[in-house]
């Protein structure tokens, strides 16, 4: 379904000459039109649990390095008396969604999308086609968070709104 | 001898010229010692006659002297016994003495008439001879030639100082060279003249040494010169294949910004731009197929989950398919 479009100079040597350098191709550079034709398209229930996964994934892996910058930071404080920490379960998963908060917040009304959005090509827009402000982008962070499947109900909406989508009047388009 | 040798003239050159057209001489003889062309009949004769009176002297006297000489004693002594005291007081001295010895008084007066009269005569003689005749005549001037030593003579002449006494530059002065280039025919010269052989004996290098290059590329309208070249004829005919083979590409490259050369192409083609491009296809492939797989699955679960709610209606999904994408308020 994609399509090579090929740039060409308008000063083009003439070809069939004994020279190939002469025949060379430009750089060609590709279009995927395919993907122009479902761009500002609400996104559909996949590519957006994908973008999730994505997302909390790329948070664990931070958490992963808070750890390890803790522990790190421990051992050379008190070496000898170095044990590598162990968290309970509550506080870490409390931090995770604190950092996953965060994390959404900023990167909606900041770049308009998170590292999982970036990486599915979505966007995250209000009505106006516009990135989130920031109040509208920490209310959505959190409902994220504390209701993640709430973006279950992209499948039965007509829109493909979920419901973070359908209270703060965002959407979350092809880009 | 006491005649003496008086030169008639005839040594004198006779005038170059054209010969009159009256019929007399101009070198004539009589003309250059007072004769009168015209010629009296008288004065002729008495001329001649004392000619051949003081020739006759002269032949006397010769003969008397040649006899003195050989006897001694040429002439009977005149005695004036008897009577000498007389006539030396009645008579002159110099009479006296004629009388006493009458041959060598007679000896003496025709010595002095010789002496007045032999040069006259021999020039009057001589002025009536015609001398280049009687030479050409009776002179064998082969003979006299051939008996010259001309080396000698040469030998003798002072070349030196007879060019220096030569005045060139009236000599050039008075040349007409116009007259002797006009009559000069320069195709038959040339043609004898054999340039090989003259290139051979120039010594180029002596005068190129001697050439101030400077000054002649300075007199020179070299753009002139350019402007009348066909350089396009010059072009075609250079074989520059050949002479691309001749060149030492190395030196050239050597001699070459080839890192600012490096730098201009990679601007030109925008390499940096083809890196980018080139590094991230293998990401954004994979990145592409992620998504499109994601689109279409997305659309797989729509129309499953409208199927399994019995929808026909489409979804309104593509309500911001018109805005413009990504645009800002």
């Amino acid at each position: 379904m994609t399509r090579v479009t090929r740039v060409t100079r308008a000063t083009e040597p003439p070809a069939g000459t004994a020279y190939p350098w002469h025949d060379a191709p430009q750089p060609t550079i590709a279009m995927d039109t395919a993907r122009a034709a479902v761009r500002g398209r609400r996104a559909g229930v996949v590519t957006r649990c994908l973008a999730n996964v994505v997302d909390v994934a790329t948070v664990a892996l931070t958490l992963a390095g808070g750890y390890v910058v803790f522990a790190a930071t421990r051992f050379l404080l008190s070496p000898t008396r170095f044990r590598f920490p162990a968290p309970s379960l509550t506080p870490l998963i409390v931090a995770g969604l604190c950092v996953l908060t965060v994390y959404f917040a900023v990167t909606w009304s900041v770049v308009g999308g998170t590292y999982g959005d970036r990486m599915l090509g979505l966007r995250v827009i209000d009505d106006g086609c516009a990135r989130l402000g920031w109040g509208r982008a920490v209310v959505r962070a959190v409902l994220c968070t504390v209701f993640l499947p709430g973006v279950l109900w992209v499948l039965v909406s007509w829109e493909n709104r979920s419901v973070q989508d359908l209270l703060v009047r965002s959407s979350v388009v092809y880009d | 001898m006491a005649v003496r040798p008086v030169e008639p003239g005839i040594d004198e050159p006779p005038p170059m010229g054209p010969s009159r057209t009256d019929g007399s001489s101009p070198s004539s003889p009589l003309r250059a010692h007072g004769v009168r062309p015209d010629g009296r009949a008288s004065g002729d004769t008495v001329e001649a006659a004392f000619a051949v009176l003081a020739v006759t002297a002269a032949l006397a006297r010769y003969v008397v002297e040649r006899a003195v000489r050989t006897r001694r004693s040429p002439l009977p002594h005149v005695s004036v016994t008897g009577h000498g005291p007389v006539l030396r007081r009645v008579l002159p001295r110099p009479v006296v003495r004629v009388l006493a010895r009458p041959a060598s008084a007679a000896v003496r007066a025709l010595a002095m008439a010789a002496d007045e009269l032999v040069p006259d005569v021999t020039r009057a003689v001589l002025s009536r001879l015609d001398i280049p005749s009687l030479v050409r005549d009776f002179v064998p001037l082969d003979r006299l030639a051939a008996l010259l030593d001309v080396d000698a003579v040469v030998a003798r002449v002072d070349i030196d100082a007879v060019i220096d006494r030569v005045d060139l530059d009236a000599i050039a002065a008075r040349l007409d060279l116009d007259a002797v280039a006009a009559r000069l025919n320069l195709d038959v010269l040339v043609d004898k003249v054999d340039v090989a052989r003259v290139v051979d004996r120039v010594d180029l290098d002596a005068i190129v040494a001697r050439v101030d290059l400077d000054a002649v590329v300075d007199r020179v309208d070299l753009d002139r010169a350019v402007n009348r070249v066909d350089l396009d004829a010059v072009v075609d005919r250079v074989d520059l294949d050949r002479a691309v083979d001749r060149v030492d590409v190395d030196r050239v490259i050597a001699r070459t910004d080839v890192a600012g050369l490096a730098r201009y192409v990679v601007e030109e083609i925008d390499l940096p731009g083809l890196l980018r491009v080139s590094t991230g296809s293998v990401t954004a492939e994979m990145v592409r197929g992620v998504r499109d797989e994601g689109v279409d699955a997305d659309r797989a679960v729509e129309r499953v989950v409208d199927r399994l709610l019995h929808r026909s209606a489409r979804r309104t999904a593509t309500g911001l398919a018109d805005r413009p994408p990504g645009g800002t308020p």
